[in-house]
C-alpha cells in the first residue's frame, strides 16, 4: 500500500533522512518511535510532499512520485491518497467542525455540499462529536479537536493515515479518548503509520514497530520483539529512557 | 475676537458640501491602494533579487518621505520631465499619489496579517488535498482578514487625514474650502473648528465600523449561531 525507497532528505547541509526503505502493507499499523530530532516528522511530511525529499521515491496505492517525476498534478494526486494528523492547530480555525470536514470533500474530492454534509455528520456521529458540529475549533477541548481532525482525515477515505504525535500536545486526561479512536481504526484495519511517544499504546496497537535513529531505520520488528528484546543497543537505551520517569 | 457660534452654524453646511470630494478621494484611493497592496504581496512571492530590491525601495520611498512632497514631486516635478504628465489634473494626481502612498502601508499590514496565520493551517489544508489557491482562499485569507481589520482601518484613517493635503494641488475638498472661507472672512477659528469636527466625526464613524467588522469576523462571537442546512439528527 505504501512503499518508500531510498528516501533522503536534507535541509541545506543538515542530512535528516539518510535513505529510508519502508513497506507498509494494506491494513497494517506501523508505529515509528525514536529520539527527538531523528527525522520522524520529516519522514511523514515527505510522504505527502509537504516537504520535498532530496531523492528517493514514494508509492501509495500504485501511484509513484519522486523528485524527478514530480508534477503539480501528481503532487495533488498523491496527497489525496493519504491524510495526515498533526500534533495541534490543524483544524481550520475559521470553519466550524462540520465545515472542517466538508471543505476538503467539496473542494478536493468533488462532493456536492449536501452529500458532504451527510457524510460529515455520519463521521461526527461515529466519533461522538455530532453535537459539536456547529462549533468553531476554539470552543473544543484539545482532545475533541484532535478527534475532529481524525474525523476530517477519515472523511476523505485515505489509503493510508499518517499520525504525527497526535497526543503530544494534549492534557494527560485527554490522551485516552484520542488513542481509543485510533485503536478503533486499527481494529477496522485502516492502514496507518503512527509516530508516537506513547510506548504502551504503540505496543498494543501496532503490527510492527520501527525504531528510527539519526535518519535511518535502525531496527524494526513486532512490538514484543522491539519492546522486550531489542537487538540494537540504541533501541534498548531509548526504550529504557521512556520507561524510567524521574521522580521529583 | 469672540467665538461666533452663529458663523459656525452658517458655514457648516457649506464646508460639509465638500465632504463628498474628500470621501471620493479617500475611498477611491483606498480601493486602488488595496488592489495595489494585493499585487505587491503577490510580487513579494516571486524569487528575483532585483524585483525584491525594487519593492523594498518602493515601500521605503513612500513611507520614508512626506506625502506632501510626494504629491508635489508627482504633480510638478514629473510633469517637467515627462510631458505626458502635463495633462494630469490635480485631482487625478492626488488620487494617484495617495493610492501609491497608502499601498505602501496597507501591503505591509496585509503581509503581517497573512504571516500571523499559523503555518499549520496551510499544511493541514494541503495535506487534506486542497490546492495552494484553495488553501489561500478558504483558510488563510479569511483568517488574515480578521487580523488585518484594525491595522488596515488605521491605514485608511491615515489616508483620510493625508487627503487633506490634496488642496496643495488645487483640489477643492473639505480642507481647501475651509481654507478659502477662512481667508475671505478672517474667521479662521470658526472655519477650522468646523473642519476639525467633520474630520473627527468621519474618522470616529470609521472606527466604529472597524469595531463592528472585527466582531463580525471573529468566530468567537458567532459560535453556535451559524446557520447550517442540516441540523443534528
Ligand atoms: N524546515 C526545516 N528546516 C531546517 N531544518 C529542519 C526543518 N524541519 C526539520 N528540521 C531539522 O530536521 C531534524 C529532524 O526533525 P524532525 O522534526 O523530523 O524530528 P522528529 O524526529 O520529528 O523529532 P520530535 O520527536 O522532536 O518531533 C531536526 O534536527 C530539525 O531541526
Ligand atoms: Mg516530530
Amino acid at each position: 500500500m505504501l512503499q518508500i525507497s531510498q528516501l533522503k532528505k536534507s535541509f541545506d547541509s543538515l542530512q535528516v533522512l539518510n535513505g529510508i526503505d519502508l513497506h507498509v502493507k494494506k491494513g497494517e499499523v506501523v508505529s515509528v518511535i525514536g529520539p527527538s530530532g531523528t527525522g520522524k516528522s520529516t519522514l511523514l511530511r515527505c510522504i505527502n510532499y509537504l516537504e520535498q525529499p532530496t531523492s528517493g521515491s514514494i508509492t501509495i496505492d500504485g501511484l509513484c512520485i519522486s523528485p524527478e517525476t514530480k508534477s503539480r498534478k501528481r503532487l495533488y494526486e498523491i496527497r489525496r491518497k493519504s491524510s495526515m494528523i498533526f500534533q495541534d492547530h490543524s483544524l481550520f480555525e475559521n470553519k466550524t467542525v462540520l465545515e472542517n470536514i466538508t471543505l476538503p470533500l467539496i473542494s478536493a474530492y468533488g462532493y456536492s455540499k449536501s452529500d458532504a454534509e451527510v457524510k460529515a455528520m455520519d463521521i461526527l456521529q461515529a466519533i461522538g462529536l455530532a453535537d459539536k458540529y456547529n462549533q468553531y475549533p476554539y470552543a473544543l477541548s484539545g482532545g475533541q479537536q484532535q478527534r475532529a481532525g481524525i474525523g476530517r482525515a477519515l472523511a476523505i477515505e485515505p489509503k493510508v493515515m499518517l499520525f504525527d504525535e497526535p497526543t503530544s500536545a494534549l492534557d494527560p486526561s485527554l490522551i485516552n479518548e484520542v488513542l481509543e479512536l485510533i485503536r478503533s481504526l486499527a481494529e477496522k484495519h485502516m492502514t496507518m503509520l503512527i509516530v508516537t511517544h506513547e510506548m504502551s499504546f504503540a505496543r498494543h496497537v501496532s503490527d510492527r514497530v520501527i525504531f528510527m535513529n539519526h535518519g535511518i531505520i535502525l531496527e524494526e520488528g513486532t512490538p514484543d520483539q522491539i519492546f522486550t528484546s531489542p537487538r540494537c543497543h540504541e533501541t534498548k537505551s531509548f526504550i529504557k529512557s521512556t520507561i524510567q520517569r524521574v521522580n521529583f | 475676537m469672540r467665538f461666533d457660534f452663529r458663523y459656525v452654524i452658517k458655514v457648516f453646511p457649506n464646508i460639509l458640501s465638500y465632504l463628498p470630494v474628500t470621501l471620493g478621494i479617500a475611498f477611491l484611493s483606498g480601493a486602488i491602494a488595496m488592489l495595489l497592496s494585493v499585487a505587491l504581496l503577490a510580487l513579494r512571492k516571486i524569487h528575483c533579487r532585483a524585483l525584491q530590491a525594487a519593492l523594498n525601495f518602493y515601500l521605503d520611498f513612500f513611507r520614508g518621505t512626506p506625502v506632501v512632497v510626494q504629491l508635489f514631486f508627482l504633480y510638478y516635478g514629473l510633469a517637467q520631465l515627462f510631458p505626458v504628465f502635463k495633462n494630469l489634473n490635480g485631482l487625478t494626481a492626488a488620487i494617484i499619489g495617495l493610492s501609491l502612498n497608502a499601498s505602501s502601508y496597507m501591503s505591509e499590514s496585509m503581509r503581517g496579517a497573512v504571516q500571523s496565520v499559523h503555518p499549520r493551517q496551510v499544511e493541514a489544508g494541503l495535506a487534506c488535498g486542497l490546492t495552494q489557491t484553495q488553501v489561500m482562499w478558504h483558510i488563510v485569507f479569511p483568517q488574515a482578514a480578521r487580523i488585518a481589520v484594525p491595522t488596515l482601518t488605521n491605514d485608511f484613517i491615515g489616508l483620510i487625514k493625508s487627503s487633506a493635503v490634496a488642496f496643495v494641488l488645487g483640489v477643492r475638498d473639505v480642507m481647501a474650502q475651509t481654507k478659502m472661507l477662512g481667508g475671505s472672512s478672517y474667521r479662521f477659528f470658526e472655519c477650522y473648528f468646523v473642519a476639525i469636527i467633520i474630520y473627527f466625526i468621519l474618522t470616529k464613524l470609521i472606527h466604529t465600523f472597524q469595531l463592528w467588522l472585527e466582531k463580525k469576523l471573529d468566530v468567537r462571537t458567532r459560535n453556535g449561531g451559524k446557520k447550517c442546512s442540516r441540523s443534528v439528527s
